[in-house]
């Protein structure tokens, strides 16, 4: 366990990034409602490099955004923030939970980011999607009223 | 060692030892970091000096990059583009 901040931190996940810079999606609102949430609770966050990567392909890459700018700007913003040290070696973990007959709906990234959370001992993650849920974390939405 | 200029990579401290020239190497000629771990804890960061300074200028907490994610004034993406992303790009 390489978290020491106990349990003032959160991981987050790549639909709360994309909530956030899509103005007109209908999770922007809870999204940023929490980030506030978090930054005046001075959250200590894990924003793992893979989910940014996952987002900044969303923005550059949908068929109906393609906003490669969009990825850039994120990139850049990422590459500015200050290191948080958490535990990232997760590989063997994924390979160990991810279930190729029912983990249709959920993609190796969500395994990834279950993955991280648990190596860090950190229960709250900063997204919508009840798989993390039904895995034992809780969702910032639903502490955040 | 993997290779991983992003994040700092996590070693132990025997590890450190053994491959102390390595680490000054990676460090020094390519600005990788290293964290050494001791009790199974992080305990000492190696990082380059200038990196380090030019870090202090910049730095952004992890929640200013969030709320900075909504100055990005963004709009006209599906309603439901942050729930089913992975829907949109990989199918």
């Amino acid at each position: 366990m390489i978290n020491t901040f106990g349990s003032k931190s959160a991981i987050v996940d790549a639909d709360a990034l994309i909530g956030l810079i899509h103005e007109t999606d209908a999770l922007h609102s809870s999204c940023l409602k929490i980030a506030k949430y978090l930054h005046r609770r001075k959250f200590l966050l894990f924003i793992p490099y893979p989910i940014v990567l996952e987002a900044a392909t969303t923005l550059a890459k949908d068929k109906t955004i393609k906003r490669p700018d969009l990825a850039a700007r994120l990139l850049k913003d990422y590459a500015t923030v200050e290191k948080t040290f958490f535990d990232t070696q997760v590989g063997e973990t994924v390979a160990e939970i991810y279930q190729s007959k029912t983990s249709k709906k959920n993609t190796p990234f969500d395994y990834y980011v279950l993955a991280c959370a648990r190596k860090n001992n950190i229960k709250l993650v900063f997204s919508f999607d009840s798989f993390y849920e039904k895995n034992g974390l809780v969702l910032l939405k639903n502490v955040v009223k | 060692m993997s290779d991983n200029k992003l994040m700092p990579q996590i070693v132990s401290a025997t590890k450190a030892r053994n491959n102390f020239a390595e680490i000054v190497n990676r460090v020094f000629y390519r600005g990788e970091e290293f964290i050494v771990q001791k009790k199974g804890k992080p305990a000492v960061l190696i990082t380059r000096v200038k990196k380090k300074q030019e870090e202090v200028k910049r730095k952004m907490t992890s929640s200013e990059f969030l709320l900075k994610l909504a100055t990005y004034h963004f709009k006209g993406g599906p309603k439901d583009l942050a729930k089913n992303h992975d829907k949109y790009v990989w199918e």
